[in-house]
This record gives C-alpha cells, structure tokens and sequence, in this order.
C-alpha cells in the first residue's frame, strides 16, 4: 500500500472512531483488579507496569507508525475513565533527551542524583523510575513482534531499541516518541502534552535522511503518518461538551516552530501539516525579526491552507519579556506553549495556570465603595486583583502536590519535568511558571470607558449610575443604549485608551502580587470558556452587558461590536501592553479564503506595532448555519477558538452560537 | 471642501491590489438595471428604511478630504506591507470630481497607491486629471454594443470608449471590469468584444468578470424602487468558468472571476 493511501485510510479511521468508546482494556484492568486502599510509595509505577503487561499492542496494516489503543463502548455498569491513575498533563516534555539517551540514560541520570542527593525520597524515585522504564521497555518489545507479524518490519527494527536506547534515524525518532506520548496520553492518561519544537531536536536526523538520499516528499509523508497518529488518541469531541469517556479527550497537542531559528526541517513540518490537515497537533509558530523571509512565506502559504490549525505568536516581544523577567538567555530564547496557549518554561516544565475572575472583581470594587475619580477607583481595583493573585499563588503552593507528580513518576514518564525531578525536593524547582489568566479584557474597557464618561467626566451620579448597573439596567432602557453605543473597544478610536490602561493596570497588578524567586509570573489575556462558565455569577456591568450573560473572550472586542475593519481591530489591540504578557490569544475569523501575502501583511503589520498572536478561522456563515442544522454533513469543520481547533459540529449550542456572532471579516 | 461618502471600507482586499481602504463616492451617471449598490446612484444624501427594524436611516454622509484621509491614513503600515492602498469607487467617483480629484492629489501627496474604480463617463479633462493621480484603473465594460449599451445603462458608451482609448494612449495600468448578467450581456458576441478590446489596447493589463449576484435586491426594497430586471438566476461555477474560456479564446491576456 502507497504511503498517501495509508494516510487518506488512516485519516478515514478518525472519522470512524465513536466518540463514546473509551480504552477499554485499560478500563477492565484497572475496574477489575482488586488495589489495596493503602497506596505505597510505589503504588502507581508497579500499576503501569501491571496495565503494560495486560493491554494488547494491536498494529493496523496502513500503521506507518505503530501503536494504538483498543476501543469499545463501555461495559454495561462500568464508570469510564477511571481516575484511579492519571497524571496532571499539560506540558511539553523533554523529548530531546529521550532520543539522545534513551530511557537507559535517562534512568542513569535519576540514579546518579539520587545517589547525590541520598535522601529516602530520592532513592524511591530512582526505584520507582526503574519500574516504569522497565515496564516500557517490554512493552516496546512486545509491540515490536506485533509490528513484525504485521509486516512492519521498519517499526519492529525501531522499537527492539527505542524507546529504551537512542534513536538512530528520523524514523525510529518518531516512533519513540510515539510510543512514549501514546503511553502518557492513553495508558497513565491526561491531555495536552505538546511535542515542542521538533524542527530543532530532530533535526539531526532530517540531516541523516538527506545524506542517504531521501526525498522531502518522503519525509513530509513519514511526519504527515505521525501527525496524524496525535487526532487517534484524542477523538473529535470537546472537552466542555460530549466528552469522549478517556482522559486524554480533546487533548490539544502543540508542536512548536521557531522562526529565529528555522532550518530546513521546519519548512518539511509545516508541509507535514498541511498533509495532514487535522485539528491535531496544533502547529504554532513564533514568529521573530531574524525569521527568514522564506520560512515566512511558508509560514503564511500554510496557514492560509488550514486556517484554524495554525497560529503565530511575536517571537521578538516574547523573547524580550521573558529577559525583563530576569531568566537566562537560553530560556528567554525558547518561550513555548503548551495547549490553551499556556506560556512554559521549556524543558523545565511546572506550569500552573489561574484564570483571574477580573470582571467580577470589577464590579464587586465598584458596587461595595464609591470613588469620586477614575485614579481611586483603578487604584482600589488594582489592589483587589493583587489580593486576588496572592491567594491563589499561595493556595498552589503545595509540595505534597510537587511529591505527589514527582513520586509517581506518572507526568509523561520522567521526561516531562526531568531536569527539575532529577533534582528532587520540589522546594528546589528551579521554575515554576504561573500563568495568571486575566478575563473579560474588552468588557472591562468598555466598562471603565462607561464609568467614567458618564460618571467622572459627565453629569451622572456615582450611585444612581451604579445603581443602575446593579439593577441590570432595570427600566433605564436610555441609558443603556447610551453606554452600549459609546463603548465600542476595537474600532480604532480613542474608546481603545481605556482598554489599554486597564490591561496596563491589570498586568501592574499581577505584577505586584508577592511570590518566590522561582516562581515565574506570566500574566496574560486568555478566557478560555470561562466567559460563558462564569456568565451566570457575572453581574451587569457598566458596559452594558446584562447580568448573567457572557463576558468579552479571550483578547476579542465584545462580539459584533468592531466595524470598521479587520486593520481596525488590530490597530485597537495594538494599543495593549502585549510585551508585559507571555500568552493568551487574538481569534479572527474570515469570511472567505484570505490569501498568504494579504494575512502575511497583517500580521506582520499587527506583530511591528506590538501585536502578540493571530489565529485565524476562515469560514462561511452560510455552511455554519447549514452545520448547526445538518451535523451529519460536516464531521470534518473545523473553527479556531480560545487557542485551538474544534470541529464545529461538537460544540454545544452556546458555543456554535457565539462563533457565529463574531464579525467576519 | 466636502464630499458625499455611503461608506469607507477598511481591509478591502477586491478592490485592486493588497490590503486597500475603499472610499465610497456616491452618484453615478448611469443607471445600470442590475446595479447591486443602487443607494449610491443619487449625489446627495438621502432616507433608507433601516435593514432591520422600523423606520429610516440616512444614506450618506459628508466628509472633508482631510477626515477621509486621516481615516485611509491609519492603515498605512498595512498598504506598505501588502501593496496595497486607497481604492475610489462609488457610484461613479469622478462624479463628485472635485473632491475625487483632490483627496487623490492629496492621496499622492502621502505616496499611497491610488486606485479608481470607474465606469469612465466623464469629461476629457477630468479623467486627464485623474490620470496625475492614479496609479492603476479598474475600468468598467459594460456591453460593447452602443445600443444594448444604453438600453442597460442608460447612456451611449462612446464617450466612455474615447476615454479608454485616451487612458491606454496615457500609459495607465488599466484591468478591464466585465459584469456578466445572464440574459443580458452573456452574448457570444460581447465575450469576443471584450477580448478584442484587451488585445486591442496594450496597457490593460488583465480582465476581471464580475458574475451577476442579486445581494443589491434587498437594497432596492429599502429605498422605495423596483428591481427592473426581476429574477435572474446567478450563475453556477461551471457558468462563469464557461465565460472564461469563451473570452480566453480571443485574448492571451489574463481572465480571472471575482
């Protein structure tokens, strides 16, 4: 069989795939094993190793890489997925290292430390280590026959050494870290771990394949047949609707490209992609300054292509405030993501993230005091939301919780926070990257432009104004219309400003906040759902967005409120302190096919006056509504939202709704 | 000096190359029955039922040459990027001709790329002037016989050909713009006409078609006017790719459908 045939066949099965069925040997094994209530120290390694050496290694014939899960529905009673044994996820594991050393060095490295360390826990994560490795090890092993049987005999060759050994060629490369991340997403279980920045870390390998003589159509088909391995794990369902019943539904799996340090392989990752053109993985690209105008354009021919699948980040301002943050330049040099467009600190991966309830604190500042000027009230406001950042910095500082992802050596199997774990006690974690997720950006402007139009610089009183909020503009029909039309953030006009010195009094807040050296704060404007999540205890607010309703998303104007153009929308957002954030994300969305000089020229444009990130959906009002009708007809639509790719006909009804109230450009 | 607007379009990317800010004139000499923006026919202000609701809107609105400027002007990293700038349509732009000509000059003044959007009826001296200015023209061509040509449009085309011929004589960028209405212009005839045109004058650059759309219906409901030409099918891909290749087939030059 052609390699496209395996692809399109491969692709086919995804579609086919229920979203109802869980791992079902998984589930068996840990539903019908008896575990004792006491869990010893090596409780969860010995349970992965009882869980590899039970589950079947199925290969289908169009595999170019092996490794799947088997899925079935549920037994009858049966409560799928367990959580008697899953891992935190959400971060970019150090693959680098497993293909340089293997598992075999890895697990050196654990002992050499804990022999330096020679404290009890120490010593149990070294044995605990050596559990897992060895459970892997045969489980590669027997997946390896199976491959034979099947007739693969390039995996076979591969996983008789990795991923316990080095990898020796691209190919056994992939299927090592395939393996691994099948293992940590299906078996041990939980989403978003991202692949990072595979340009660079295989990079060596692309250059091995070229000396033999292999063609870049052949190596785009052999990442293409791995990327798409990332949509069988996940399914097509959402997490906040319908979940599939397996801890790694919806899992968003980012592969990171740099454009600072673009070589030959990124250009093949990204023609990879667009093979595959699925929602998974997410290619996010960091775009800088000394990115060469050919990647570039690659860069923008490819997103114009799969739209909401790809996403850029300004690499430049990025790099420059992780400087400012004091961390070393070979950090500062690499920022990445995982899913939901969380900053991370690579390769030194404990990342936590907060979403800030910052409307609700808004309007709690502003009902329970009175201020006579805007500097008091955004001062009060300001302190509030430092209390707010405080309280939660200190409610995750917990060791037990850092012992507890180091002891079970569950987090993606050793290499997710390797450099830090070898280092164990968590006291000593050398970063822990807080993101502080800042929500309803547009609602606040627009509220704080209210306020003070109508109160500190017009005619109204403080009370009877905010008496007006908190009724839900109850009988003040007038005055709603007034304060709906005079605040429209994202026109650019001057109504930006105060979207603009809110950020700046948002971010100064978090700033503010009291922390440990190594915890690294990265506030950023991201909502993720949590416009709609928290919609029922959000109040009115002076904006004149109605009690119990949603909450501007993400970076966006409140939907439908910008009119005058796409350029107009990001000279408003430009106006934001971007270079004092890490993440977050700008979601625009298009009416029709947007060619790659037109969205270079945007973005670039967006990027030099201080823009952070642009992802794109590129679709047509008509083939929405079409969808909310007749499902059945699109299982492969897909729109960007938060900071990812969701096939559109998964969502849930408040979801699809608010996608097609954006304005398309 | 004022001019009467009935929009201002940012990140217009059909209205000639790159990312463009589209300046809307409103008046147009012609009446051409299936005009789809009928409310920028008439050069003044006027009422339109709104498009949802009750009651009338104004349609139009005035600006001074400086104020559009400084609109088209915030978009000016954006041009520079893409190879873009400011577009002048309408309506017939050169129907308010000395606003159109002087936010051009002042356009020129701030070395943005011009482009004019022009159904090319007005007098020599006019389109001479907009010649200084503008850098590329999308000329319409409506019908090629004089006859069909005033029973569509309302007026002769000769004077509208004379201007053609004195603007390719200038050295203009020129793209030729073709509406194709079925049951109108979709003539055998016509195709040929329009491709011997494009032979005939070097420095059109390119045809573009315009395939008949009726989104302008709704439009007519809310200005109080009949829709003359009724219901006329809008053509289906296959069509309009049958009208390129139709045209193809007396011009090496480039045909494209918007």
């Amino acid at each position: 069989m052609k390699t496209t045939e395996k692809l399109k066949g491969l692709r086919e099965m995804v579609f086919f795939q229920s979203n109802e069925h869980c791992f079902i040997e998984k589930e068996r094994y840990l539903q019908e094993t008896y575990f004792p209530e006491e869990k010893p120290y090596n409780f969860y390694p010995l349970v992965l190793k009882g869980l590899l050496e039970t589950v079947s290694t199925p290969v289908d014939e169009k595999d170019i890489f092996v490794g799947r899960v088997v899925e079935a529905l549920p037994d009858k009673g049966m409560k799928a997925p367990s959580r008697l044994f899953l891992a935190k996820g959400h971060l970019t594991p150090d693959y680098e290292k497993l293909l340089n050393i293997g598992y075999h060095g890895v697990l050196l490295e654990i002992k050499e430390n804990a022999k330096k360390l020679a404290t009890t826990k120490a010593y149990q994560y070294a044995e605990n280590a050596a559990i897992c490795i060895e459970a892997i090890k045969n489980f590669s092993l027997r997946y390896a026959h199976a491959a034979k049987e099947a007739g693969n005999l390039r995996a076979y060759k591969a996983l008789l050494r990795v991923p316990y050994e080095p990898a020796y060629d691209l190919y056994s490369a992939l299927q090592s870290i395939w393996l691994v991340h099948m293992i940590s997403s299906c078996y041990v279980g939980y989403r978003d771990y991202g692949f990072g920045y595979m340009d660079e870390y295989l990079f060596p390998f692309y250059i091995k394949e070229k000396e033999k003589g292999i063609s870049d159509r052949e190596i785009d088909e052999t990442l293409a047949g791995f990327f798409i391995k990332a949509n069988e794990i996940c399914g097509r369902a959402t997490h906040n609707y319908k979940q599939k019943p397996v801890l790694c539904q919806a899992s968003k799996q980012y592969v990171l490209l740099d454009g600072g340090r673009a070589n030959l392989l990124s250009e093949r990752i990204l023609s990879a992609a667009a093979i595959n053109c699925m929602a998974q993985p997410e290619i996010t690209v960091v775009l800088t300054n000394s990115s060469s105008a050919e990647f570039k354009k690659t860069v923008f021919e490819t997103m114009s292509v799969m739209t909401d699948k790809l996403q850029v980040y300004n690499g430049d301002i990025l790099k420059e405030f992780l400087r400012n943050k004091g961390l070393p330049e070979e950090i500062a040099e690499h920022p990445a993501f995982t899913a939901c467009c969380t900053a991370d600190i690579y390769k030194h991966s404990c990342r936590e993230e907060f979403y800030l309830p910052s409307v609700q604190i808004f309007c709690k500042v502003l009902f329970e005091n009175r201020f006579s000027n805007k500097e008091d009230f955004l001062g009060a406001y300001s302190k509030a939301i430092t209390k707010a950042c405080e309280d939660d910095i200190l409610a995750t500082r917990n060791p037990d919780k850092d012992w507890t992802r180091c002891v079970y050596v569950l987090d993606c199997l050793l290499l997710g926070t390797c450099n830090e774990k070898c280092h164990y006690p968590p006291q000593a974690l050398k970063y822990r990257a807080k993101n502080i997720f800042l929500t309803g950006l547009a609602t606040l402007g627009d509220s704080l432009a209210a306020l003070d139009l109508m109160v500190f610089a017009g005619d109204m009183d403080y009370d009877t104004f905010v008496t007006a909020v908190k009724n839900d503009f109850k009988d003040e029909d007038k005055l709603l219309d007034t304060v709906i039309n005079i605040t429209k953030f994202g026109n650019d006009n001057d109504i930006d400003d105060y979207t603009a010195l809110i950020a700046e009094v948002l971010i100064d807040a978090v700033e503010k906040a009291e922390h440990l050296d190594n915890e690294i704060l990265l506030p950023s404007f991201y909502s993720l759902q949590r416009e709609n999540e928290w919609a029922a205890e959000t109040p009115a607010t002076p904006n004149g967005k109605r009690a119990g309703t949603a909450f501007s998303e993400n970076q966006s104007p409140t939907y439908g409120a910008d009119t005058n153009g796409v350029t107009a929308l990001l000279n408003s957002l430009a106006k934001i302190p971007f270079y004092k954030t890490a993440a977050g994300g700008l979601n625009l969305t298009f009416s029709s096919k947007i060619e790659p000089d037109i969205l270079r020229a945007l973005v670039e444009t967006y990027f030099e006056k201080g823009g952070l990130h642009v992802g794109i959906t590129v679709l047509d009002r008509n083939t929405l509504l079409d969808a909310t009708k007749h499902p059945e007809k699109y299982p492969t639509l897909t729109v960007r939202l938060y900071g990812f790719s969701e096939y559109f006909i998964s969502l849930p009804v408040w979801q699809q709704e608010a996608v097609l109230a954006r304005t398309a450009y | 000096m004022k001019g009467i607007l009935f929009d201002l379009q940012r990140f217009c990317t059909k209205d000639g190359p790159g990312i463009r800010t589209t300046v809307f004139l409103k008046g147009c000499p012609l009446r051409c029955l299936w005009c789809h923006n009928p409310e920028s026919q008439k050069g003044c202000i006027e009422t339109i039922k709104k498009a949802v609701g009750d009651g009338e809107e104004l349609c139009g609105k005035e600006y001074t040459v400086e104020e559009t400027l400084e609109i088209v002007l915030k978009d000016r990293l954006y041009y520079e990027k893409s190879g873009g700038g400011i577009t002048l349509s309408g309506g017939e732009p050169l129907f308010q001709s000395e606003f159109a000509l002087r936010l051009m000059q002042k356009a020129k003044e701030h070395r943005l790329h011009i482009t004019l959007e022009t159904c090319a009826l007005a007098e020599e001296n006019v389109i001479k002037e907009s010649a200084k200015w503008t850098d590329l023209y999308l000329f319409d061509f409506k019908e090629s016989d004089p006859e069909r040509h005033k029973a569509f449009t309302g007026v002769d085309n000769k004077k509208i050909l004379e201007n053609l011929e004195m603007l390719d004589a200038l050295g203009k960028r020129i793209i030729l713009r073709c509406p194709i209405i079925p049951e109108f212009n979709d003539r055998q005839e016509h195709f040929k006409n329009i491709a011997e045109t494009a032979e005939k004058y070097s420095h059109i650059e390119k045809i573009q078609i315009e395939p008949y759309h009726f989104f302008g219906i709704e439009k007519y409901r809310r200005l109080n006017r009949d829709y003359t030409i009724g219901y006329v099918e809008p053509p289906k891909q296959e069509q309009v790719d049958f009208w390129l290749g139709e045209i193809q087939r007396y011009t090496v030059k480039t045909i494209q459908a918007l």
